[in-house]
């Protein structure tokens, strides 16, 4: 495939996940902040992302788990996960993270395990689509052509 | 002497940082990402910046006789919060702008957060736009004080 095609792909892909909504304005100033002086910058705060999540994923099966459940350390985790989701611009998960901090006010444990259910849901779904858009980013570099910038 | 300047484009307009002063900056944050975030946007805007994970070592770096003109704080941090950290930094005369940072957006935890002697209060994730706006106004304060 040529750098042209490649590119193509990128910008649907891209388009794409702005358009249902896995993505807001946030990624977009991300990416302003790349430069030749910062390169990786994007692919590096997003891989932070990844780890902290996973982490912070494990950390709240392990507390909604417990016979009695301590919802203010529920609240901490989901907190930080709403945070670092907004800091990427990863929508979806932030949405779903303000709803489980509803559940975790109300002490509502049934609401609580239905939201990790989603928030892991739509973790998933975000890391392999921002995986698919690196990989491609590869790609157009590894053609010989640059990562374009999306308006 | 114009000391930092910065450009780039943001959503079809120019972001300019233009500052009379250099400023130091000091980065309060349990987030990994969120404070890889806010140092990077430091850095495209040329502040020298540094980074910590809880209030507490906020407060050691001041009593250890650093001085920073701007202070980003979030509010829940292990260890030490922003509220308290901002209360004890404020009761040793610390009269640096203390900008408390949050994805916490209860009216009345942000209330909390401003009384115990922030300068301003910000949803994260800070914009480029509202961090350069921030940055002018630390610009002014050190022509002031």
């Amino acid at each position: 495939m040529d750098v042209n095609q490649l590119q193509r792909r990128w910008f649907d892909l891209t388009a794409s996940l702005f358009r249902e909504g896995f993505l807001d304005d946030q990624y977009t100033q991300l990416q302003q902040l790349q430069d030749e002086s910062n390169p990786d910058f994007v692919f590096e705060v997003v891989s932070l992302f990844f780890d902290d999540s996973e982490r912070l994923l494990n950390d709240l099966a392990t507390a909604l788990d417990q016979p009695v459940v301590d919802f203010r350390k529920v609240d901490a985790h989901v907190h930080q996960f709403k945070g670092s989701s907004s800091s990427i611009g990863a929508q979806r998960v932030k949405n779903v993270c303000i709803a489980f901090r509803n559940y975790c006010e109300e002490n509502n444990r049934e609401g609580c395990w239905r939201c990790l259910q989603q928030v892991k849901h739509e973790y998933a779904l975000v890391k392999s689509k921002l995986e698919s858009l690196f990989r491609l980013e590869q790609e157009i570099v590894a053609a010989g052509g640059s990562v374009p910038m999306m308006e | 002497m114009m000391q930092s300047t910065g450009n780039s484009t943001c959503g079809g307009s120019k972001v300019i940082v233009k500052l009379r002063n250099k400023i130091c900056a000091l980065v309060v944050d349990d987030n990994t990402v969120s404070r890889k975030l806010l140092m990077t946007m430091l850095s495209w805007a040329k502040i020298k910046a540094q980074e910590v994970e809880n209030g507490k070592e906020a407060i050691d770096l001041f009593a250890s006789g650093a001085n920073f003109h701007v202070i980003f704080i979030d509010m829940d941090m292990p260890i030490m919060d922003g509220p308290e950290t901002t209360r004890i930094l404020r009761s040793m005369g610390v009269n640096s702008r203390i900008v408390g940072v949050s994805a916490q957006s209860k009216a009345s935890d942000k209330a909390m957060f401003i009384g115990a002697g922030l300068n301003e209060f910000h949803e994260k994730p800070l914009s480029r736009t509202k961090l350069v706006e921030i940055l002018h106004h630390v610009d002014a304060d050190i022509g002031i004080n």
